[in-house]
């Protein structure tokens, strides 16, 4: 299933009335929404807030979402125009370009807006992403080369099996085991965050 | 799901964030999910983890976050999905169906039989075009039942059975020899010589041909 189909498969539930799927929906997109909205407004409280409005904004509309684009080119949509509003209504002048979909979410360091009056923030996200590769390239072998083809290629599990020449079962435990190691490292980073906060 | 996963939510989790988790396994974790505080938080990691390894635009949220736009989506009233959205596969597949039939509807219109069986000579020009079928030993009378010979059975069944007009349009010798056995071997099963889907028509040719056939029965 790709990562579109875990996504319809959630709004479907969330159509259905489980506001649990929509949890994991936010808890799945959040970073990348701020990330999103911290390109138009630049401090960290705002983003955090109309991040909060967009998704709250979008379990509202989610009842008329057909499934004909995928749900985060909707939800960036959405979380765009919020944005947009949210300066008007400031009295700020919204950005006179968009920014595309698709560099939206593929992150260069060049394109950053204004997020230099919270440094701290950024610091974080540095202090995150180089947690992650540092612990992915200590990964043994076959745990690097299982989560990389799967979070950064996109390959199912049959096609990791196939390129692994192992049994799905093996592919599904290595990705575990993987998501498991980065876990550990993550969180202590996560839980000092929380406390300084 | 596997044993390792029936032992390790967290094992099924993972399967569930790939979206590899069956179906009905899905709707049992995500039940879980929503009572168990600690799972939704190692989804939440798993997120920022795949976002840090894709290098995507991302920026750190309050740790509280979802839990707020959770409590905000609980005070909203539940979700009605609209009509038309929930009706909208229905009518893409009636449109579909509604335009299908207008083609075919149009195809007979404008299509004549000279262009149908004009159709038909251009396939007999190509044999290369028709399934080839892999020749057999075995003749058409091999496959028919082995019942008694035709000639008696239908000279038997003959005062009971109503005759076919072999030269009414359409009905072919052949058919006619069918239709006699056919009804012949009903009767002998005791269900009645007649055929409901079949137009049965005395013709007086065929009356003239019942007697002849009559006084050469064997008795």
């Amino acid at each position: 299933m790709a990562d579109n189909e875990v996504d319809q498969a959630l709004v479907l539930r969330v159509q259905q009335g489980d506001k649990a799927a929509f949890d994991l929906l936010v808890r799945k997109y959040q970073y990348k929404i701020g990330g999103l909205i911290s390109r138009y407004i630049a401090d960290w409280s705002e983003c955090q807030d109309v991040a909060q409005e967009t998704f709250i904004r979008a379990y509202r509309a989610l009842a008329n979402f057909r499934g004909d684009s995928q749900f985060y080119t909707w939800l960036y949509k959405i979380a765009v125009n919020t944005a947009k509003n949210h300066l008007v209504a400031q009295k700020r002048r919204p950005p006179s370009e968009d920014i595309d979909a698709a560099d939206a979410v593929q992150y260069q360091s060049g394109d950053r807006l204004r997020n230099t009056d919270t440094p701290e923030h950024e610091l974080l996200r540095q202090e995150i992403e180089k947690t992650v590769t540092d612990t992915v390239d200590k990964l043994p072998d076959e745990l690097r080369t299982a989560i990389s083809l799967r979070e950064v290629d996109g390959l199912s599990y049959e096609e990791i099996a196939e390129a692994m020449d192992c049994p799905i079962g093996t592919v599904r435990s290595r990705i575990f085991r993987a998501r498991e190691a980065i876990d550990v490292q993550l969180r202590p980073l996560l839980d000092d965050k929380r406390e300084r906060s | 799901m596997s044993q390792h996963d029936k032992s390790n939510p967290l094992a099924a989790l993972s399967s569930l964030f790939d979206g590899e988790l069956a179906a009905d396994e899905s709707k049992f974790l995500l039940r879980r999910v929503s009572a168990d505080r600690n799972l939704a938080d190692t989804w939440s990691r798993w997120s920022l983890a795949a976002v840090a390894m894709r290098r995507q635009t991302s920026l750190p949220m309050a740790a509280d976050f979802a839990q707020r736009v959770a409590n905000a989506v609980a005070a909203e009233p539940p979700l009605k999905r609209s009509a038309t959205a929930a009706s909208r596969p229905l009518l893409r597949w009636a449109g579909g169906l509604a335009v299908a039939a207008s083609t075919a509807l149009l195809a007979l219109l404008v299509m004549t039989p000279d262009q149908i069986g004009a159709g038909q000579g251009d396939l007999a020009q190509h044999p290369g075009s028709v399934a080839q079928v892999a020749p057999s030993d075995l003749r058409e009378s091999d496959l028919r039942p082995q019942f008694a010979p035709a000639d008696s059975v239908a000279a038997s069944a003959l005062s009971t059975v109503l005759q076919f007009g072999a030269e009414r349009d359409g009905l072919s010798p052949e058919l006619q020899d069918y239709m006699i056995r056919h009804n012949a071997m009903l009767r002998e099963a005791g269900i009645g010589g007649f055929v409901p889907y079949v137009d049965v028509i005395a013709h007086p040719k065929a009356e003239a041909q019942t007697a002849s056939l009559q006084q050469d029965a064997p008795q």
